[in-house]
């Protein structure tokens, strides 16, 4: 593979863990009143040209911002922000100090309209994996919505499977690199593997809590299913060996798995790797044009 | 001669100052697309709500967080943003009002 191919599957490699969990739940985010979401649906719509005026969707809409707020999936600066735009505020926002809420939003929209662009493949192709599963759960009557909530685990499980598949392809391709940039590449390929084995741990912990709360589409299959994926991910721990190192190693009779040991790498951008790999366990996408300003500084959850 | 070419100077004078002051437009929306999304029948993993719902989350949330919570579908976000794109998604907003009181 060329180094172009790798650079791709690198930056897909990148960008796909970091989005498996999203962002962390502030305190602020705990209760989220109806004026903070009608205020982050109002504004989002009233850019893109249109506004909900029936109440019932309205309702509905409400209620789907709220889970996402207390879900941390949606960017707590915005919703910082709208909850000093509703009428009730007190104090006023400053709008010396205060991010504008449109800017915000505007600044989302942009970043995760190129992360879409990126990612879309993966999702439709992770999707792909659960349609059937889709379609019989759409003909017994439930609604797209129920049927997205009921199979999220396992939409979470192909999508780690495919983020599984392009880091190896990964692993294989840094073998075309130059050797110099070769460690380097393969300690960050080991950074977003660490990455993903720490949100599948996340999802294991939220999947266990579901089940013991009885929340459909959570059951021991699933996490049998999830907990391969995690054994999977964890057998990779530790050995990105290369393949001409694993051929010199049987040729050598070694018993070794292969395994080479990464050292400490200096932040001196010499991999050859677009868009390294960020390390800090922040669980964003390392490539500035997919990150964007308006979801950094977020912790997971 | 000369003045062929005093008209053709203007003439690219105004194209490029009506380009330059022009803002950038949004595709034309016609009526066979309005009409398409209003009663077309949508995939099994696409509501006319999740395409709204969609439209939010890609301005104020982590899209990739929100598919995988299962509040949206990738067909939904996709949808989405070509709606955005399309300037289509007032009639996305039309039908999910008409379909929140079926």
């Amino acid at each position: 593979m060329k180094s172009r191919s790798l650079l791709s599957v690198l930056a897909v490699g990148t960008i796909l863990p970091a989005l498996v969990f999203g962002f962390g739940v502030s305190a602020a985010q705990a209760v989220t009143s109806d004026a903070t979401t009608e205020t982050i649906i109002n504004s989002s719509l009233e850019g893109l040209g249109t506004e909900v005026t029936d109440p019932t969707l309205l309702d509905e809409l409400q209620q789907d911002i709220s889970d996402a707020v207390e879900q941390g999936i949606i960017d707590p600066a915005i919703v910082d922000a709208a909850d000093q735009t509703t009428p009730e505020a007190t104090p006023a926002p400053d709008p010396t100090t205060d991010p504008a809420l449109s800017d915000l939003i505007d600044e989302n929209l942009t970043e995760q309209t190129e992360v879409w662009e990126e990612e879309a493949p993966a999702w439709a192709a992770a999707f792909e994996q659960i349609r059937s599963d889709f379609e019989a759960c759409r003909t017994d009557g439930q609604s797209t919505s129920t049927c997205a909530r009921t199979l999220g685990f396992q939409l979470q499980i192909a999508h780690a499977q495919a983020e599984l598949t392009n880091l190896d392809a990964a692993i294989a391709a840094v073998a075309d690199l130059p050797e110099d940039q070769q460690v380097t590449a393969l300690a960050e390929l080991e950074a977003q593997r660490a990455e993903l084995e720490a949100r599948l741990n996340r999802a294991t912990a939220k999947l266990d809590a579901a089940v013991v709360a009885g929340i459909p589409g959570a059951n021991a299959e699933v996490q049998a299913r999830l907990n391969s994926v995690v054994g999977e991910v964890r057998g990779r721990a530790h050995t990105p060996t290369l393949p001409e190192q694993e051929q010199q190693n049987s040729q050598s009779g070694s018993s070794n798995s292969g395994s080479i040991t990464i050292p400490e790498v200096s932040n001196g951008d010499n991999s050859g790797v677009s868009g390294s790999q960020n390390s800090s366990g922040s669980g964003k996408p390392s490539n500035p044009g997919s990150q964007g300003k308006g979801n950094s500084g977020k912790s997971n959850h | 001669m000369k003045s062929f070419l005093a008209v053709l100077s203007l003439a690219a004078i105004c194209a490029a100052g009506l380009t330059a002051c022009v803002p950038e437009a949004k595709p034309a929306v016609t009526p066979s697309a309005t009409s398409d999304i209003l009663t077309k029948k949508l995939p099994s993993d696409v509501s006319a709500k999740g395409v709204i719902l969609a439209a939010v989350l890609l301005s104020t949330a982590d899209i990739g967080s929100a598919v995988e919570s299962g509040l949206v579908t990738p067909a939904e976000v996709a949808t989405a943003k070509q709606a955005i794109s399309d300037g289509t998604l007032d009639f996305w907003r039309q039908r999910a009002e008409s379909e929140a009181h079926r």
